[in-house]
């Protein structure tokens, strides 16, 4: 998991590898550090290559602890089948999901 | 192992699961399989066996760990795939547990339950069985 601040303090959080129970609790205490302080976060799924429940719990929980200081968290360009696990679960209803930095940017803006 | 079929034994424990990973990826590379059924069977795998773990083994001390296995089983067909998943934990089936409600906004999604939704969605077939004490879970999948 890597973290870049852009232009207008956003958090940029590049997640990378397996997000099933073991990575989710790989990076479990740095995200949670992330979302619990920043307030604009884009959560870049590009080089996220498996997506299970625990998973989507980190995010959906990382989601809400931004919303909850009145800020947004969005993901950015996850894979097919990584969207595919997001739409199932329904969580893309409530994590927006953009295809396209500029797209995910303006939605935290 | 065969080019055609695996099998696994792990104890009913979260670290088990990189075995698995090692395992599912020979299995993937033995049978050339496509990277969206290989996708497909670890996210069956892993919200199945978590369940097991979670809800069959619940209250299981760490002796009992060591007794207990879970028995994953990898069958390569014309049609497809299919995967075994066996226990021996009390009856549970993972099938009997409702969808879960889609939430229309972030303060009502729920945390968790999503398993054997997915499992639903991402396996061709899905079936449960108890049998001599044994829970038995068969998920069937296309080559994508």
């Amino acid at each position: 998991m890597l973290i870049e601040t852009l232009d207008g303090d956003i958090a940029k959080v590049n997640l990378i590898g397996r997000m099933d129970i073991l990575g989710a609790q790989e990076i479990d205490l740095h995200f949670s550090v992330v979302v619990g302080s920043r307030r604009k976060v884009v959560v870049d799924m590009e080089q996220v290559s498996f997506l299970a429940s625990m998973g989507i719990r980190t995010l959906i929980l990382g989601a809400k602890a931004v919303k909850n200081k009145g800020g947004k968290m969005v993901l950015l360009n996850p894979t097919a089948d990584v969207e595919k696990v997001l739409n199932d679960t329904g969580a893309e209803a409530v994590v927006a999901i953009h295809h396209g930095l500029e797209a995910a940017l303006a939605a935290v803006a | 192992m065969t080019e055609a079929d695996a099998m696994l034994v792990i104890r009913p424990e979260l670290a088990e699961f990189v075995r698995i990973a090692d395992w599912t990826e020979a299995f993937a590379q033995a049978t050339n399989l496509p990277g969206r059924t290989k996708f497909a069977i670890e996210l069956c795998i892993e919200e199945a066996v978590s369940n097991v773990i979670r809800h069959g083994f619940a209250n299981a001390t760490p002796e009992a760990t060591h007794e207990h296995g879970i028995r994953l089983a990898l069958a390569q067909g014309e049609s497809g795939v299919v995967l075994t998943i066996e226990d021996d934990a009390p009856a549970f089936d993972p099938l009997g547990v409702a969808a879960p409600v889609r939430a229309e906004s972030l303060e009502d999604a729920a945390v968790g339950g999503q398993g054997v939704e997915l499992m639903r969605r991402f396996a061709r077939d899905l079936a449960y069985e108890r049998r001599d004490g044994v829970n038995r879970l068969t998920l069937g999948f296309a080559l994508a």
